[in-house]
């Protein structure tokens, strides 16, 4: 790992300007290192502070706090929170997406069988539901990731007045992007009004005929209103709907409806003492970069082009213990590759593959 | 009170002021009085009369107090706010109940205008017609149980939610009840103290301790055990979550009804008919995914 370590810092010594943390004195800081420690309740009382510590001790993975605190480096109790980034981490895992999960290896940890692809619920040979994924990630687990936050950037600022300029998206440097709302009165809200809205967002327990009795049908936003548009166009006259024909345009609605609710994990919406990923830093699961992106560049962004953060040189040798897929990285496409095959990479390919856990350092 | 020699200058008439003591209007006729006076202050033995008048009303739950001038009837608010907090959670989460039920029963009087205008001047709140900022919705609604009130099933455009006259009344009862329990607990002089006493002593002849420990149960109910103990007011699906859950791990319906009896709005005769209902149609629990979705998983307990 030692050569991985030496190019982490050389990023963070050549990239050092790209590293931003919006008002970064008033967060968080935790590292995960090399080793496996993490150090928590860390604090910097400037960028440039932040920068030469990541240049000094470069980590696995870097993280800050969506909340401000008064005193970010005191114990969780005593830090006196001022308000929190609105976060909407949009993680392609949680979709289940078959073509995403190609190239992903599952074992179960009790019988130890092995399979690629969408893992089960549960062990096929022997039922355990105990099932370790190794996920590969590939450019349609970042299409999907992409399409729900098109999404959420709809509801963000058709309904929920979201101005563009508070938002930061960022590429999570693996299989999806965070949305933060950094400024605005929802930076203000409380655990349960942020549920409120992770729910609203996902249209988590919409109440489909409620909207059609109140004549909600009228809407120009929110789910309702998308959903319609989907379905080509507005409907009227529902109120004379037959109770069959009523029922059928329900599900119909249902269905769309879904099509227009954006799959975010809620659970990391709510919380308000969560970590979250410097933007620019490296993803130490990938070595990539997590790249803050304009409105204009997450629609377009290619990871294995754009976010690979490590550089060409020097070459490492690598054995491959988990099998992987063909991938294309700065336009070089590599492998397929069995197991136990050993072979001599650009630094960038070799580190995805030793981070990623599909192979080991071979000298 | 100060119709004659205290600190408080009698305002022309205002019934907005008796509907709304705690409004920022009324804060300001109380510039300038101390705690001590207060607790000291001869020409204030009405405002301390009335003051505990509202507390024992609001401890055994037996209507409302009989409306008064405004300058007493905000006086009394703040006085008797402050004697609740120096009394304890329990005390002050029933006051707090009382006050947002007297609110809302007595807004009806108020034009929408004059409520738009409170909920502005007093809370911050800001509207564009029928239409309410999203954030103060939520700080209201989002302690409020039901579906309508979710703000999935809502209305919302350009950072406004639609609502009617009623949800306002509704979300506005919220706000009086979370400013009230956010006051702050002071040392009570020795007047004020014993009307504190008193109204713990009342509260605590309403309720007979339970017995029944919390050992056992998932994180989630425990938290809804404590969180009843303490007297903070639950939703419906709260309240119905955990009595479900108390009947699965055995607890006799008389013990749940005595757990209950520390929530700010109990009524006997209601909680029992509620837990008889839930035991005699033998509800299930909610599932794990269902308390999720109703914002009461605090756990990742691995629970079914």
């Amino acid at each position: 790992m030692k050569a991985i370590v030496d190019l982490f810092r050389a990023y963070y010594r050549s990239m050092r300007g790209t590293i931003y943390v919006p008002e970064v004195s008033r967060r968080e800081f935790m590292f995960r290192g090399f080793d496996g420690r993490v150090r928590r309740h860390m604090a910097f009382r400037e960028l440039e502070d932040l920068r030469r510590y990541l240049i000094y001790e470069p980590p696995l993975d870097a993280y800050y706090s969506v909340s401000l605190y008064e005193r970010p480096e005191a114990e969780m109790s005593e830090k006196g929170r001022i308000r929190a980034d609105l976060l909407f981490d949009i993680d392609s895992s949680d979709m289940r997406d078959e073509e995403c999960e190609k190239g992903s290896v599952w074992r179960c940890k009790d019988c130890g069988k092995l399979g690629t692809g969408l893992s089960p619920a549960s062990c096929p040979s022997c039922g355990s539901d105990r099932i370790e994924v190794n996920h590969w990630l590939n450019e349609r687990c970042i299409e999907v990731s992409r399409e729900e936050v098109r999404k959420l950037m709809e509801v963000l600022t058709g309904d929920l007045g979201v101005d563009e300029d508070w938002v930061l998206i960022t590429y999570t440097g693996n299989r999806g992007f965070h949305v933060r709302v950094i400024e605005g009165p929802l930076t203000h809200l409380d655990k349960e009004a942020r549920r409120e809205i992770a729910h609203y967002v996902m249209a988590r327990g919409l109440d489909i005929s409620s909207f059609i009795s109140t004549g909600g049908l009228e809407l120009r936003s929110g789910h309702i209103a998308r959903a319609l548009r989907l379905m080509g166009g507005e409907l009227r006259g529902h109120e004379k709907l037959s109770p069959r024909e009523r029922r059928r345009f329900e599900e119909a609605l249902r269905s769309s409806v879904a099509r227009s609710a954006v799959r975010i994990d809620w659970m990391v919406t709510t919380d308000t003492g969560r970590l979250t990923r410097i933007p620019n830093s490296l993803h130490g699961k990938t070595g990539f970069r997590a790249l803050s992106l304009t409105l204009e560049e997450y629609g377009s962004m290619n990871p294995f082009n754009d976010a690979v953060g490590l550089p060409a040189e020097p070459e490492l040798s690598v054995e491959v213990r988990l099998m992987v897929p063909r991938f294309r990285m700065r336009g070089e496409a590599f492998g397929p590759y069995g197991e136990g095959e050993v072979v001599r990479l650009p630094a960038y390919a070799a580190s995805f593959l030793l981070l990623r856990g599909r192979a080991i350092q071979s000298h | 009170m100060r119709e004659r020699g205290s600190h408080i200058t009698s305002p022309t008439y205002r019934y907005e002021l008796v509907v709304a003591p705690f409004s920022k209007l009324g804060a300001s006729l109380l510039e300038g009085i101390t705690l001590e006076d207060l607790a000291e202050d001869p020409g204030l033995e009405e405002v301390r009369s009335l003051a505990r008048e509202r507390l024992l009303t609001a401890v055994l739950g037996r209507g409302f107090h009989a409306p008064r001038s405004p300058s007493l009837e905000v006086g009394s608010f703040v006085a008797a706010k402050l004697i609740a907090a120096g009394a304890g959670r329990n005390v002050l989460s029933r006051l707090a109940d009382y006050e947002a039920k007297r609110f809302l029963r007595l807004c009806q009087r108020l034009s929408l205008e004059q409520l738009k205008d409170l909920a502005s001047s007093t809370f911050g709140i800001s509207f564009r017609g029928d239409w309410i900022d999203l954030a103060s919705y939520l700080r209201g609604a989002s302690r409020i149980g039901g579906r309508r009130w979710r703000l999935v099933n809502r209305v919302v455009a350009q950072g406004y939610v639609l609502i009617d006259r009623q949800d306002l009344e509704r979300i506005l009862a919220e706000y009086v009840r979370e400013s009230i329990m956010r006051t702050p607990e002071l040392e009570l002089p020795a007047p004020l103290r014993r009307i504190a006493d008193e109204a713990s002593r009342a509260l605590a002849g309403m309720r007979r301790r339970d017995e029944v420990t919390s050992e056992e149960l998932p994180p989630c109910i425990s938290e809804l055990v404590e969180r009843v103990r303490a007297g903070e007011n639950l939703t419906h699906q709260a309240r119905f979550a955990l009595v479900a859950h108390l009947l699965r791990h055995g607890w006799k319906e008389s013990q749940i009804v005595d757990l209950f009896r520390a929530l700010p709005d109990f009524k006997e005769k209601v909680t029992a008919y509620q837990v008889a209902h839930i035991a005699g149609r033998r509800y299930k629990p909610p599932s794990c995914e269902k308390m999720r979705d109703w914002g009461l998983c605090n756990a990742d307990c691995g629970k079914k």
